[in-house]
């Protein structure tokens, strides 16, 4: 398999969010603004990328048994970097991820392709395999938050889109993230049946 | 007995290279992380109490519990004036709310800013739980808190070194507060703290704006020397 198949599968085929259907918590949770969806796609990006490549280096070395608590420590590490980086540079930005930042140590799209790639693949296929799906899950984030906060707040990056309109709050809640996120299942799988026919 | 050994020391190498990142980590972004926690109190502090240069946070024992407050202060026709900054714990219709408040040395209320809203204890709860936190910089940074509950009214403890009995005149509500058309009312402490009762209207909207900053000043209108212990 190529490097570039690697690569763009995490966006669409095996998008983690649409496809997979992991790491829902961050995805419900963050996206109120597409601020917060950027910043999030950005610490993920980070983690996802530093594990793979680390536990591709070191994946001979781990012996079988004891792989996941390594793998968990070298997430934790990543994570804790990407935190204390978003707190010293972004600290608006860190108080508005909240508890999403540092759960993504727990995160199952990190882990699952830490586990189930980078632990078997050589060095650059293991990093492209967490660019793809750091990108495929920032690309739903990002569209996520972005039909949220206009339908929601009538607000993109928090200018105004059009004067007056009374935006419908219900989909800066819980409920509205869950609708559009049904629909965005809907339509991928809708695309994807099409392409099978 | 030899793959115990070798799982161990793989383990404890993992350990090692995780601590010597985040170590490494921690310190670079240490200082930056002090200049900005500094920052939000340098400005919440000369938010609230304007013209005061304020002193680090002294601790003293109460009656068994902590009562943390900072010292301040400022100079007003070359008269330096001293300020007592603390916290207030107040029992709202929802929630108990913590409030930053703090007096001159005539016992004028400068100023009362409500720092957070933690959660709901009882519906016209009249017994606020009694904070415990570490420094006003916790609160500031908006950390959370341990409360201990069956604890006398922080209010109270806080207050005591204004005369209760005294009148205090509402001088000014400051904008979106729902109570100033009680100001002729001649109020004492009691009704201060029936005055933060009613600020849970305004601290529910306030916090429904991410804890948007609500000012409230009042004044004793006759001095009353109270220090404190």
């Amino acid at each position: 398999m190529s490097y570039f198949t690697e690569f763009k599968k995490g966006i669409w085929r095996e998008n983690p969010v649409l496809v997979l259907n992991l790491g829902l918590c961050p995805v419900l949770a963050v996206t109120t603004s597409v601020y917060n969806a950027f910043w999030m796609t950005a610490a993920a990006l980070f983690v996802l990328v530093s594990s793979n490549i680390f536990v591709s280096i070191i994946r001979k070395l781990v012996p079988w048994h004891v792989r996941i608590p390594v793998f968990m420590s070298v997430i934790v590490t990543f994570v804790t970097v990407a935190e204390l980086t978003l707190n010293a540079f972004q600290p608006d930005i860190y108080n508005a991820l909240g508890i999403y930042l540092p759960i993504l140590a727990v995160n199952c799209i990190i882990l699952g392709r830490v586990e189930d790639f980078a632990s078997k693949n050589g060095v650059i296929a293991s990093g492209l395999d967490g660019l793809g799906t750091g990108i495929g899950f920032g690309l739903i984030l990002v569209v996520l938050s972005s039909l949220r906060e206009i339908l929601g707040a009538n607000t993109f990056l928090g200018y105004t889109i059009i004067e007056g309109y009374k935006p419908a709050s219900v989909m800066i809640m819980a409920p509205g993230a869950f609708f559009i996120l049904g629909l965005m299942f809907w339509g991928l799988n809708a695309i994807s049946s099409e392409r099978k026919a | 007995m030899r793959n115990v050994i070798k799982h161990l020391i793989v383990l404890i190498i993992t350990v090692a290279f995780s601590v010597t990142i985040i170590f490494y980590s921690r310190k670079m972004a240490h200082p930056y992380i002090v200049q900005y926690e500094t920052g939000i109190v340098n400005s919440t502090l000369s938010h609230v109490f304007p013209g005061y240069i304020i002193d680090k946070d002294n601790i003293l024992l109460n009656d068994g519990g902590k009562f943390i407050y900072r010292t301040g202060i400022t100079n007003s026709d070359g008269i330096d004036k001293k300020g007592f900054f603390f916290l207030s714990v107040i029992p709202g219709y929802y929630c108990t709310m913590i409030l930053f408040a703090g007096i001159d040395e005539n016992n004028n209320i400068i100023g009362i800013d409500l720092k957070q809203q933690p959660g709901a204890l009882s519906i016209y709860s009249e017994n606020p739980e009694n904070i415990t936190n570490e420094s006003f910089s916790g609160i500031i940074k908006g950390r959370s808190l341990v409360f201990e509950k069956n604890s006398d009214p922080d209010i109270f403890i806080q207050f005591k070194y204004i005369d209760f009995n005294r009148g205090i005149k509402l001088l000014n509500t400051g904008s979106g507060n729902q109570i100033s058309a009680d100001t002729s009312m001649n109020r004492n402490i009691i009704y201060a703290a029936t005055d933060c009762i009613l600020l849970a209207d305004t601290a529910v909207k306030c916090v429904k704006k991410d804890l948007d900053m609500m000012k409230k000043i009042v004044t004793i209108p006759e001095q009353n020397t109270g220090e404190v212990r």
